[in-house]
């Protein structure tokens, strides 16, 4: 029992490494992946090691996929919108930029701890009372991230958030569509993000490995805000990372880019994290993996929640580690990797898995997508507008 | 930079994807089939059936019915979280048509609904 659930983390952490470091592809990928061919896996191994192994991929790849988000997808203006990882990069400290983040991730581990007593004694018995109130407060927190779009943004901004959530609705409503959500996700979030890389020939200047050793107020109210916000999206359906970190910024009001960078790490761990304590609290999955979580599990036991808390600070502390080693090749390979070619060969594997997993009308999913996605680069407007894909349904979901 | 261009095109993907989208999620559903031809090939797909109500049961987050017609019967599963009608409510007896997702439990093949209603 023992010896099988570690070699499981120790496969999870693997799997993170992986989803982590290759841009475009999403943990959820792999969850749905073990979950349609589970019948095979439950063959040799127990369902809460297939768990156990979902738990430690996630972890690992929050900590890991800071670093091609950061190091790839750079703006080639000087965009006044460029974000702080990337005007670190640019600055030549890439991996400073990675530290925080991974800083970040790794308090949010012991956050997870603190946080998931007060989710298993409150949310069962307050969110039934919060149900009612789904639908305001997710538009209220869509419209507040809109308007907090620059000037002429907030329209477009807007307008993406429309057009992601109409794709969303057709698409969750196309019953011929098998696994919805992963031409979906990938179209507005993966391939984009990959087609702009192989479209800008963005120079990154040469890194230096040096950590700011100085540790600044700033990272404590990062943390902070991180716990207020991360704890509010983690349970409420359409949320994620991205609206929190956003949410978290203005509780904390001003924060440094380093900061910033520390709230960034710890709000992407907390939300998959929490995610797993949201499921066994309110039985309601949050985020592609927790689905998955929650068909392997028959009932999800305390135990079990106590383990997966177990894992998380395990392959998270593992994670941290292997991300300033990841970090550190990055910063000093970074010139020698053709990442049109890496690109255009991720781009054609996830249009391939579409057409696997989702059959010919996925592809039709993705194109569209994608496109939508394109927008937000193109317009320079945040990626966490496109989350409207799951926040219109679920608004819609609460009011009708 | 050809910006501008590449704006117009990818405005134009989305806007003529979604319309395809849209005008496709409404007019193409799963064909009606008996409910022996269901099988573990079928997972993750979805399918439409129809058939009587032969038993039904809840649990604190799901409602579970047996469904029967004259080639065999299957459960169904319905989240109780996805009812969107307040008034729903299905028993023994009732001849229901249902569109759902085929899956697995336990080792034996259930569907869980999407849309179930009275025919």
């Amino acid at each position: 029992m023992f010896f099988e659930i570690f070699i499981a983390v120790l496969l999870g952490i693997i799997a993170g490494i992986i989803t982590g470091l290759l841009p475009g592809i999403h943990i959820n990928l792999v969850a749905t992946t073990l979950l349609s061919s589970s019948a095979f896996f439950l063959g040799f191994a127990s369902a809460i090691a297939l768990v156990c192994f979902l738990v430690s991929m996630s972890i690992v790849h929050t900590f890991l996929d800071m670093i091609p988000s950061i190091f790839l997808g750079v703006p080639d203006d000087t965009a006044l919108s460029v974000l702080p990882g990337h005007s670190m990069l640019l600055d030549g400290r890439g991996y400073e930029a990675i530290k925080l983040t991974a800083m970040g991730s790794f308090f949010a581990l012991f956050i997870i701890i603190l946080i998931s007593p007060l989710y298993v004694l409150f949310l069962p018995s307050y969110y039934e009372y919060f149900v009612e109130y789904i639908a305001p407060i997710l538009i209220v927190i869509s419209l507040f991230l809109i308007l907090s779009e620059g000037r002429g943004k907030k329209i477009l901004a807007f307008l993406l958030f429309i057009l992601a959530g109409v794709l969303g609705i057709a698409t969750l409503n196309f019953t011929l569509i098998k696994q919805p959500l992963f031409p979906l996700l990938t179209g507005l979030f993966g391939t984009p993000l990959l087609i702009m890389s192989i479209l800008h020939k963005s120079k990154i200047p040469k890194q230096r490995i040096s950590s700011g050793k100085k540790v600044h107020k700033g990272y404590f109210k990062a943390l902070a805000a991180s716990i207020l916000s991360g704890s509010l999206v983690s349970f409420l359906p359409g949320l994620g990372a991205a609206q929190g970190a956003v949410v978290g910024k203005s509780i904390a009001g001003k924060l440094g880019r380093k900061s910033f960078l520390i709230l960034l790490g710890a709000i992407s761990t907390i939300t998959i994290g929490l995610g797993f304590v949201a499921l066994y609290a309110i039985s309601r999955p949050r985020h592609g993996v927790a689905v998955a979580v929650g068909k392997l599990l028959e009932a999800f036991t305390l135990n079990q929640l106590m383990l997966l808390l177990a894992v998380m600070l395990f392959s998270g502390s593992i994670a941290f580690l292997l991300t300033l080693f990841f970090a550190r090749v990055f910063a000093k390979e970074i010139m020698k990797v053709n990442y049109r070619k890496l690109s255009l060969g991720i781009i054609t594997l996830l249009a391939v898995l579409t057409v696997i997993i989702s059959g010919f009308y996925g592809l039709l999913i993705l194109i569209t997508g994608t496109s939508i996605g394109l927008l937000a680069s193109f317009w320079q407007i945040r990626k966490m507008h496109l989350m409207g894909c799951l926040i219109l349904p679920v608004i819609l979901f609460f009011l009708i | 930079m050809q910006t501008p261009l590449l704006i117009k095109i990818s405005l134009t993907t989305a806007i003529v994807g979604l319309i395809l989208l849209i005008y496709l999620s409404q007019n193409l559903e799963p064909k009606i089939i008996s409910i022996s031809e269901v099988n573990f090939e079928m997972l993750d797909n979805y399918v439409k059936i129809t058939g009587t109500i032969t038993e039904v049961r809840q649990t604190q987050g799901l409602y579970i019915f047996e469904v029967g017609d004259i080639s065999g019967k299957i459960t169904a599963t319905y989240f109780k979280d996805k009812i969107i009608d307040k008034s729903f409510e299905f028993s023994i007896g009732d001849e229901v048509e249902i569109l759902g997702k085929v899956s697995e439990y336990e080792k034996e093949i259930q569907i869980e609904i999407v849309e179930i209603r009275k025919i």
